[in-house]
């Protein structure tokens, strides 16, 4: 959910660049957009709705999210004509990469998990296991394949806010907001596109 | 789809711009996208860092 702050700023970011320029913020067409929606509603049942995910067998939660991961970068790669979605995609590629590798779930590090959820009871978390309802998976670097693509990074500076994260998930909220970027940017007759006032 | 999200809106709001829709498509698409494609792990939260229990969990 925290990317969803890459989305605010850039759709801020690309108005206010318009707004400076005097343009008006166009608008791209998204090739496809019904595939991300395809893709990722059942992974939202799966893995954020704790009363379906109970419910879910590990292995099919697995298949719905690198189904899911694939669409998603099958549209990333239609879209790659619009700026930030190669980034975009190379992101999402690499977070798929790590989490195929590893079985099906992004492995995160035992320490990483102890600096984002502090406070958690013992017990509830478990080397090896899945970290809750969630996607991720608790790996220690040692057995952890590609370990620099996992949620190795974590910003736990804040005690109301704590992250772990990965390369990927940068490049993701990079990509988004790059394009948003763009859509404040100079609209050419050769684009395709609306544009907007 | 957006034409079928146009009827929707319009349904709900009354008349609504070919415009809006398509900006309000543009940012519902891309928020889907990095829920999707991003697996961050997200601990703390008002009040203090909380539970397992609200890992990952909408409802």
């Amino acid at each position: 959910m925290i990317l969803l702050l890459a989305v605010v700023a850039g759709l801020f970011a690309g108005l206010a660049r318009g707004w400076f320029r005097g343009q008006h913020l166009k608008y791209p067409e998204i090739e496809e957009g019904w595939l991300v929606f395809i893709a990722v509603i059942p992974q939202l049942l799966v893995f954020n709705t704790r009363t379906i995910s109970h419910w879910i067998p590990l292995q099919l939660s697995i298949g719905i999210l690198i189904v899911s991961q694939v669409m998603l970068i099958w549209f990333a790669w239609l879209n790659r004509s619009q700026q930030g979605f190669w980034i975009l995609g190379i992101g999402l590629s690499l977070n798929f990469l790590v989490i195929v590798v590893n079985g099906g779930l992004m492995p995160i590090r035992p320490d990483a998990v102890m600096k984002v959820y502090p406070t958690a009871p013992l017990g509830v978390w478990q080397i090896g296991e899945r970290l809750g309802s969630g996607k991720d998976i608790v790996l220690p670097i040692q057995q952890t394949r590609l370990w620099f693509l996992s949620d190795y990074f974590v910003f736990a500076k804040s005690s109301w806010f704590r992250v772990a994260f990965s390369i990927g998930d940068i490049l993701i909220g990079l990509g988004t907001f790059i394009y948003l970027w763009s859509l404040g940017g100079q609209s050419t007759k050769t684009e395709k596109g609306l544009v907007i006032s | 789809m957006m034409q079928q999200l146009q009827k929707t809106l319009t349904a709900i709001f009354g008349r609504v711009d070919r415009r809006v829709v398509q900006i309000f498509f543009l940012i519902l698409t891309l928020s889907l996208l990095v829920i999707g494609g991003a697996a961050p792990e997200v601990g703390g939260g008002p009040g203090g860092p909380g539970p397992l229990s609200l890992i990952g969990n909408l409802f």
